[in-house]
């Protein structure tokens, strides 16, 4: 009979009391580790709506000033032909970069010939969007058409607001870059809907050559990069900032998270609910194991007594009920998780779904759970029983032993 | 209980003169003439606060525990019994005066050392019984082994062997909760014998069973006492165990009142 054995069979011994136990640990860690596993769904499906939906690659290289200053006076900060030209080379050699892709923002007014509306969007080379939108959903975000010069795709409330279908010729008036009137017409190749009720109604995306010809330039406001791996972000910003001023290029690097302000404040939001609810479950375990132990510990004076009486040391003694307190936490963690993994397995197949705020597209309700998170969570959770269950062992083995042998 | 225990106790005796036996390594690195004291104590003193109150348990005991002996602490309740036992079973420490184990001062050891002493060199039966319940009678038997770290195939026989001479080796493999006050008491005294002790201490050992269990452990305890030479020595009243002993201390008020020979001396 050694020590974890012994423990064991203290465990049950009131058995009631130590499924309780259990149960409270299990119920606990069952729900941190679904709404782990809800977030970690909704930052994955965020990140791909960023990356991805929105275009914005993993990482976005912009001539220095033209988040600030260039908002004034776009043209002084937009990379030139001769510029584009040697970035585009620069990167194109670099090791883990999958694509180099230039990106120009325009905004305007949209009209059918009796109304108009404001339109805001953004201009992008077609044949390079099949890679941009890998992993996006089906349908979402715009598709343009390779060759179509003058093909436009645009979102579903502004195409209703103006009365249009696909086929139809929507007339874009824009300033170009010095402050001319400028018009032209598209043909409208997709319509979409953006997921946002914000933009849903004044969105739209043109190919690249319609754009610069509506701004009457021939710079590049910016160039999306896409990465073989997105573990490789920051590595590559590094990269490609010292590769560019190398060849004369002061440039800033931004990344789809500091481009995506959704994405960090969800995730900021998300993650505090997610600490409070962990620090809330990690309480309720901790104070469930130390009543259980302060309970057995005073059932068995007596015969904590006898066993330092028959030499026990005083550190034992502290094993003994630690060691219990490990098996209490163990099982709680054990049957938590396989819950844990059983509701997760029911909820993804269940395909519900729902509307996130300030969506206009329902989105899947799916669990991902990480199994590191779920063994972290569990580690912390044992931990924090270990150390409840401390003080009332410590007090165990400091009690006077004839005090000890005469209680009752 | 089989009353036939020579052959069981033949196999748990310890050596051929029935003496103590020391191990290598024990913390006692030397063993007793043959008739030293096994323990005692010198002029000790223990005062208890009860509230305002102070009880002065012990008065200035003196007291000497030889090998093989079954001796009897007996007494009026109060007089300082249980509290004699404690000294000398290392569970308390003495206001004042000497507790020796082996020839050797201990009173004043740290507590670490005190509790291998304990292991190694003494055993205890409690009027409780103080069995582990969830374990079954070997593995509480197994128990002052287990504390130890030495549990191996020869130590599980001995145990077997002790249970066998106890007169439950149909019972082994039983929890104390299916067992009757006689037999978890034997189980005790079993535990108590299991590591070879040079003392075994006895709190009020019968003061929880009936007239038969108490005569069948105390047949035990006797039988074990010749054939091992261990030593017993019992805090009762119970004039059915004072029988079987050897010497008869009495205390009163704290201090020796008398002592006599046994009726069995």
């Amino acid at each position: 009979m050694n020590l974890p054995l012994l423990s064991l069979r203290n465990v049950f011994r009131n058995t009631r009391r130590s499924i309780a136990t259990i149960a409270a640990i299990a119920v606990g860690l069952v729900a941190v580790n679904l709404f782990g596993g809800y977030i970690a769904d909704v930052y994955r499906s965020l990140q791909i709506q960023a990356v991805a939906g929105e275009r914005l690659g993993h990482l976005t290289v912009l001539k220095e000033g033209m988040l600030t200053l260039g908002k004034l006076r776009p043209e002084r900060y937009m990379f030139n032909a001769e510029e584009a030209q040697r970035l585009r080379q620069t990167l194109a050699g670099m090791e883990g970069v999958r694509l180099v892709t230039p990106r120009l923002t325009i905004s305007g007014m949209a009209s059918n010939g009796r109304s108009s509306t404001i339109f805001v969007g953004e201009a992008l080379v077609p044949e390079d969007m099949p890679a941009l939108r890998e992993g996006a959903m089906e349908g979402s975000g715009g598709r343009l058409v390779p060759g179509k010069k003058h093909g436009i795709a645009v979102s579903s409330e502004l195409a209703q607001l103006l009365g249009y279908s696909k086929g139809d010729v929507m007339t874009l008036l824009t300033s170009t870059l010095r402050g001319q009137a400028n018009a032209m017409d598209g043909e409208i190749v997709d319509i979409f809907d953006t997921g946002n009720i914000n933009t849903n109604d004044k969105y739209l995306v043109a190919p690249l050559a319609l754009a610069t010809a509506l701004l009457d330039t021939d710079g590049t406001e910016r160039f999306i990069v896409l990465l073989d791996d997105i573990g490789q972000t920051e590595a590559a910003r590094t990269r490609i900032i010292a590769a560019l001023q190398q060849q004369g290029l002061q440039v800033e690097v931004k990344t789809w998270r500091e481009l995506s302000s959704f994405y960090t404040q969800v995730r900021s939001l998300f993650d505090m609910i997610f600490t409070f609810i962990s620090f809330i479950v990690f309480i309720v375990a901790a104070m469930s194991i130390a009543n259980t132990m302060a309970m057995s510990v005073m059932e068995r004076t007596r015969e904590v007594g006898t066993l330092q009486a028959m030499g026990m040391r005083r550190r034992s003694v502290v094993g003994m009920f630690v060691c219990e307190a490990l098996w209490l936490a163990v099982l709680g963690v054990a049957v938590g998780a396989a819950v844990t993994y059983g509701v997760a397995a029911l909820v993804n197949g269940a395909g519900m779904s729902y509307v996130p705020p300030n969506s206009s597209v329902s989105v899947p309700l799916l669990v991902a759970l990480q199994a590191p998170v779920v063994a972290a969570v569990g580690a912390a959770v044992v931990a924090l029983a270990l150390l409840a269950a401390a003080l009332p062992a410590w007090r165990a083995s400091r009690r006077d032993i004839v005090e000890a042998l005469a209680f009752h | 209980m089989s009353t036939e225990l020579l052959e069981p106790l033949a196999r748990v005796a310890r050596d051929p003169h029935g003496g103590p036996q020391d191990r290598p390594g024990t913390t006692l690195d030397y063993i007793p003439a043959a008739h030293a004291p096994v323990a005692g104590v010198r002029g000790v003193h223990r005062r208890w606060r009860l509230g305002r109150t102070e009880v002065h348990a012990l008065r200035g005991v003196d007291l000497d525990v030889f090998p093989g002996e079954l001796l009897a602490i007996c007494g009026p309740s109060g007089s300082g019994k249980t509290t004699l036992l404690n000294l000398l079973g290392l569970i308390d420490r003495p206001d004042q005066g000497e507790v020796l184990l082996g020839g050797r001062a201990v009173q004043t050891l740290p507590e670490g050392e005190r509790a291998v002493l304990r292991n190694r060199h003494l055993g205890f039966v409690f009027q409780s019984f103080n069995l582990v319940p969830v374990l079954d009678a070997l593995e509480n038997v197994l128990l002052p082994l287990q504390i130890a770290g030495r549990v191996g195939a020869a130590e599980r026989a001995r145990a077997g062997e002790l249970l066998d001479a106890v007169g439950l080796a149909a019972q082994m493999k039983q929890r104390p909760d299916r067992m009757s006050g006689g037999q978890r008491q034997r189980v005790a005294v079993a535990r108590a014998l299991v590591t070879r002790p040079r003392l075994v201490l006895a709190d009020e050992p019968t003061a929880n069973l009936d007239g038969e269990s108490t005569a069948q452990v105390m047949q035990v305890i006797k039988e074990l006492n010749r054939a091992t030479g261990a030593t017993f020595v019992f805090s009762t009243h119970d004039e059915r165990v004072v029988a079987h002993m050897h010497r008869r201390v009495m205390l009163r008020d704290g201090r020796v009142q008398t002592e006599t020979p046994g009726v069995a001396a």
